[in-house]
């Protein structure tokens, strides 16, 4: 069954934020998406466990931006109507890379606890 | 596909967006349910499950808003006083602003070269502004100012048409005249002040105890002369603010102490304001005032002349009511006093006017040609904004279709240009502080005000004006241009040759044409002042200005009380000083040339019978010490300079003027014939003519000398020396010191003032004409620029768009050549058109510089000519660099571009 991530029974609201926030920056590293690929890759990449909805993604989004972590740009290309394109920015760049290190002595903190081992 | 956007739109009701915010949102959000309708409906959904699949991405009905309301700023909706109308305006102005900014950041190009042209302009309009608030419209110091005025004795007959009235006429007019209130009479006095500190020359005058009641100015402390003041022996004196500051620390307890002025003991009375400064010739500036008081002898005397005469009319009384009752008194005057006052009328100035006379005339000049300036610029900012709206047609041809209406388009185009113009005043104002430093040091010492130029409320306030005037000027061509464009015409593919383009090409025409024609005018009014300065530069002073060192050295009266003592002073100091290395001679006299007004008097030759006293000859004497004429470098042409044996004991001798010898002997010699100052039966000595000196421009470098005696001071009493002259062989500024301290060595409490070079007091007699002739050729070397760059501008887009033409004639056959001289004359027909233009205007308006100028005509055809060619070739250069380019085009790329 697929689940809300909004709805997810992580208890800790920071986390779930922050976990948003690492998950999209890390969308945003390689190359510029607008916001329905953004939810389609999240997703599709948790295997259909993660699904961001309209109401949850934008407003994250917009707030990313005017953090200035991320940047929208309306984008024309033939044939398509102009999409929003959000890419990272210089302080966004940093701010991932010390997300991901945050996250990563997390999990394993609460892999040596709980025992959990990677596939 | 289902609409989402009411669905969105429902949602962010609350939220309280810019409206163009809400737009953007709902046109991502929708697009993301879109794709999701999409997903589903390609998984095989029925429509409506999929529309209502899509719709779940909202989730509860306000999660979208209650997030969206953390992370958006609201527009601020709390000026919604009045009806739904205003909020809408208020909202639309918001938008264009944000709109206006963003599209002006898109052009970084055209905005900054926009706003250098807008700062330019309202820089410069800002700078004269500013000169003429503080010196024409801000109201003088004085109570009901508008009442003051100056009554003169009109001598026009002798040339002196304001000149200064004698004390018994003086008495007579303010016993007779009913028009007036109040009559003051003063007049120009230096004293020597001593006893504390540094001893000092002080600019001072003798005024009419009602004086100060007269002008409505109370005393800052203490206070100012009452009636019995001006009786003769009576020695209390006012100081002025600058000096109790400067000298007495602004110590209140001045009051009632003494101080010695001229070696006797005066009694501080009051201190006078700040404000306070009476109107004076030159750079004369009051540091005491004393009462004026005529001895029985000066009070009937009718023929020196030397008060200035202020007076207060009565309310309701008109300047021309107090006109005509002087001009009947004069002939009264005349009547009971033929000798002295034929012909002699009164004349009633307003203060103000005599204050701000001189300067006037070139401040007027000046704000009419920095408004020239603006418009210029004005010109070449709608020539942009013209060829940027060619660019822009399809962007306002879609919001045409998509609704909006031509006001509102026409609104947005207007904000974005008035919004340019702001720019462009902020960078002005940021010019004018810097413009109004620099105007302070050209601007003549002696225009009163010149201090008090600055940046006030007035001046921000025309600024402001001036700027949205500007904006709506430049923008409103363009913008209404750009909202009656031809929909079909415009979003049509290749829609070159639209009417719309050539409405714009014949708009930018009509602005190149304005631009030149508006900058010739200005260009004529500076090689005008230009060539009539060179004319003044040119003028013979009669002397030699170089290597001249002067200075004043008033002797007190008490300590040099006669002739001998004053000349055994000045032998000694000139003995001295031509003794210091880099002196090459030295010498005294009564007033130097172009500095103080000396006197002048009737003068009776022997022999020639006195004529009429209207027609009697009016010589303006000085009196010298000897080796004057050397010094000066005034050429003797016969005869000899005074020497030392010229002594009050021996035979009376004067040295002439040409002019002077001309009139009362012609066609003979004059050497050792007799003259006599006052007429020929007064008791005045003859004297002996022993010389005949070149004409010297006395009292003004402008007007033609007058007649000129020179007495040896030492056989005048009257008259003694207190200015010294110094001719040097190095540059005479570095000799000041030790000329200084050969005068201290004679006399250590003897003050010594105002130390200048000849040079720079022949150019600050032409100050004036300096300050109009460098203001207006900078403004019009502004002019030519920003007409040179439209030209350039509507010439480079003409052949940016011509480029096919010219690659279909260059494939037909045509040669560079023809191509360069077909650009060209194109550029040169729309420059002639406008020099016409411009040389109809410039032969009306330059006649208002005719006060302005010396020497030449103001349609001096030389000028004319001269200026036509540098236009014109300041214009075939603007053309020629773009038609270089059209030359370059390749007619295959030119014709493949299509």
């Amino acid at each position: 069954m697929a689940l809300q991530y909004m709805a997810s029974p992580v208890p800790d609201r920071e986390l779930k934020k922050g976990s948003a926030e690492l998950m999209i920056l890390s969308l945003l590293e390689n190359r510029p998406r607008h916001g329905y690929e953004i939810a389609q890759l999240i997703e599709l990449r948790s295997r259909g466990a993660i699904r961001f909805n309209v109401a949850s993604l934008y407003p994250l989004l917009y707030r990313l931006e005017k953090r200035n972590w991320i940047r929208g740009r309306w984008v024309e290309k033939p044939g398509q109507r102009r999409r929003r394109y959000y890419r990272l920015t210089a302080s966004g760049k940093n701010v991932l890379s010390k997300q991901r290190a945050g996250w990563r002595e997390f999990v394993e903190a609460i892999n040596l606890i709980t025992g959990i081992q990677h596939a | 596909m289902p609409d989402f956007k009411v669905e969105i739109r429902a949602r962010l009701a609350k939220v309280g967006l810019s409206p163009l915010r809400e737009a953007e949102i709902v046109e991502e959000l929708s697009q993301h349910l879109e794709d999701e309708y999409e997903r589903a409906l390609s998984c095989g959904t029925s429509e409506e499950e999929a529309r209502q699949q899509a719709l779940q991405q909202l989730n509860a009905s306000d999660l979208l808003g209650r997030e969206l309301k953390h992370v958006e700023q609201r527009v601020p909706v709390a000026v919604t006083l009045g009806t739904e109308e205003k909020v809408n305006i208020l909202a639309d102005l918001w938008q264009d602003l944000r709109y206006a900014l963003r599209t002006l950041a898109k052009n970084p190009a055209f905005t900054s070269i926009a706003i250098v042209a807008i700062a330019l302009g309202i820089g410069a309009n800002t700078v004269i502004f500013s000169a003429v608030n503080a010196v024409l419209l801000r109201p003088l110091p004085f109570k009901n100012p508008e009442q003051l005025v100056m009554v003169w004795e009109n001598a026009a007959h002798l040339g002196f048409p304001k000149d200064t009235p004698s004390p018994a006429n003086f008495l007579d007019w303010q016993k007779q005249a009913g028009s007036f209130s109040g009559m003051a009479a003063m007049v120009e006095r230096s004293f020597n002040l001593t006893g504390v500190g540094e001893p000092e020359r002080l600019d001072a005058r003798r005024v009419s105890a009602n004086l100060f009641e007269l002008l409505g100015v109370p005393a800052l402390i203490g206070r100012t002369f009452v009636p019995d003041d001006d009786k003769p022996g009576t020695h209390v004196v006012v100081l002025s603010y600058s000096l109790w500051q400067r000298r007495f620390g602004s110590d209140p307890s001045v009051i009632g102490r003494a101080i010695t002025l001229n070696g006797e003991s005066y009694t501080v009375i009051g201190v006078m304001p700040r404000s306070v400064q009476l109107p004076s010739s030159g750079t004369w500036k009051d540091q005491v005032w004393v009462p004026i008081s005529f001895p029985a002898d000066e009070a009937a005397s009718r023929g020196s002349h030397f008060l200035e005469v202020i007076a207060r009319m009565k309310p309701g009384i008109t300047l021309k009511q107090a006109q005509t009752e002087m001009d009947t008194i004069a002939a009264r005057l005349a009547q009971q006093y033929p000798d002295h006052n034929k012909r002699r009328g009164a004349v009633v100035v307003p203060l103000h006017e005599q204050i701000v006379g001189d300067i006037k005339p070139a401040l007027l000049v000046l704000l009419g040609a920095v408004g020239f300036v603006l418009l210029i610029a004005c010109a070449n900012v709608a020539n942009l904004l013209l060829a940027r709206a060619a660019v822009r047609q399809k962007e306002i041809a879609l919001r045409l279709a998509l609704g909006a209406s031509r006001s509102r388009l026409t609104r947005q185009l207007l904000t974005e240009s008035v919004l340019l113009a702001m720019f462009g005043a902020g960078f002005g104002v940021l010019l004018a502080l810097a413009g109004i430093r620099a105007l302070k040091t050209f601007i003549p010492a002696a225009t009163s005000q010149v201090q008090t130029i600055n940046i006030g409320a007035r001046v921000l306030i025309f600024t402001v004006v001036v700027t949205v005037l500007t904006g709506i000027a430049f923008g409103l061509a363009p913008a209404i241009q750009a909202s009656h464009l031809d929909l079909n015409d415009t979003l049509k593919e290749g829609g070159r040759d639209s009417a719309g383009i050539s409405k714009g090409n014949r708009a930018r025409s009509f602005l190149v044409i304005g631009e030149v024609a508006v900058s010739f005018v200005l260009l004529i009014g500076a090689g005008l002042l230009i060539n009539s300065f060179v004319h003044l530069r040119n003028l013979h002073p009669g002397f030699r200005a170089d290597h001249l060192l002067t200075m004043q050295v008033d002797l007190s009266e008490v300590k040099y009380p006669n002739l001998e003592r004053r000349a055994s002073f000045f032998d000694e100091v000139i003995r001295r000083v031509r003794a210091l290395p880099g002196v090459q001679s030295a010498a005294c006299a009564s007033n130097l040339p172009l500095k103080y007004n000396g006197g002048s008097t009737t003068t009776s030759a022997e022999g020639i019978p006195d004529p009429p006293p209207d027609q009697r000859p009016d010589v303006v004497f000085r009196a010298i010490g000897p080796g004057y004429f050397g010094t000066m470098g005034i050429p003797i042409i016969r005869g000899r300079d005074f020497t030392d044996h010229d002594k009050a004991n021996s035979k009376d001798v004067v040295v002439i003027s040409e002019k002077t010898a001309q009139h009362f002997w012609p066609g003979q010699d004059a050497i050792g014939k007799r003259l006599k100052p006052g007429l020929s039966k007064s008791d005045s000595a003859w004297r002996e003519v022993i010389g005949i000196v070149k004409d010297v421009r006395q009292n003004d470098l402008i007007a033609p000398p007058k007649m000129q005696m020179y007495f040896t001071y030492r056989q005048l009493k009257e008259f003694p020396p207190n200015a010294l002259v110094v001719r040097t062989s190095i540059e005479p500024m570095s000799l000041a010191g030790s000329v200084r301290d050969a005068i201290w060595s004679v006399d250590k409490d003897q003050t010594v003032s105002d130390i200048d070079t000849m040079d720079h007091i022949v150019s600050e007699a032409i100050a004036r004409q300096r300050f109009s002739m460098l203001l207006l050729g900078i403004f019009a070397a502004l002019a030519l620029v920003l007409a040179a760059m439209g030209i350039y501008g509507v010439m480079s887009y003409s052949v940016a768009q011509r480029t096919h033409e010219i690659g279909i004639r260059m494939a037909l056959g045509a040669r560079r050549a023809d191509v360069l001289k077909m650009t060209v004359n194109q550029g040169l027909k729309l420059v002639s058109i406008g020099m016409m233009l411009g040389l109809a205007a410039a032969f009306l308006l330059t006649r208002v510089l005719a006060s302005l100028l010396f020497g030449i005509s103001a349609t001096d055809p030389i000028t004319f000519l001269g200026i036509s060619l540098v236009l014109l070739a300041v214009a075939i250069l603007a053309s020629y660099f773009p038609a270089l380019r059209a030359t370059k085009v390749d007619p295959i790329i030119a014709l493949r571009a299509q």
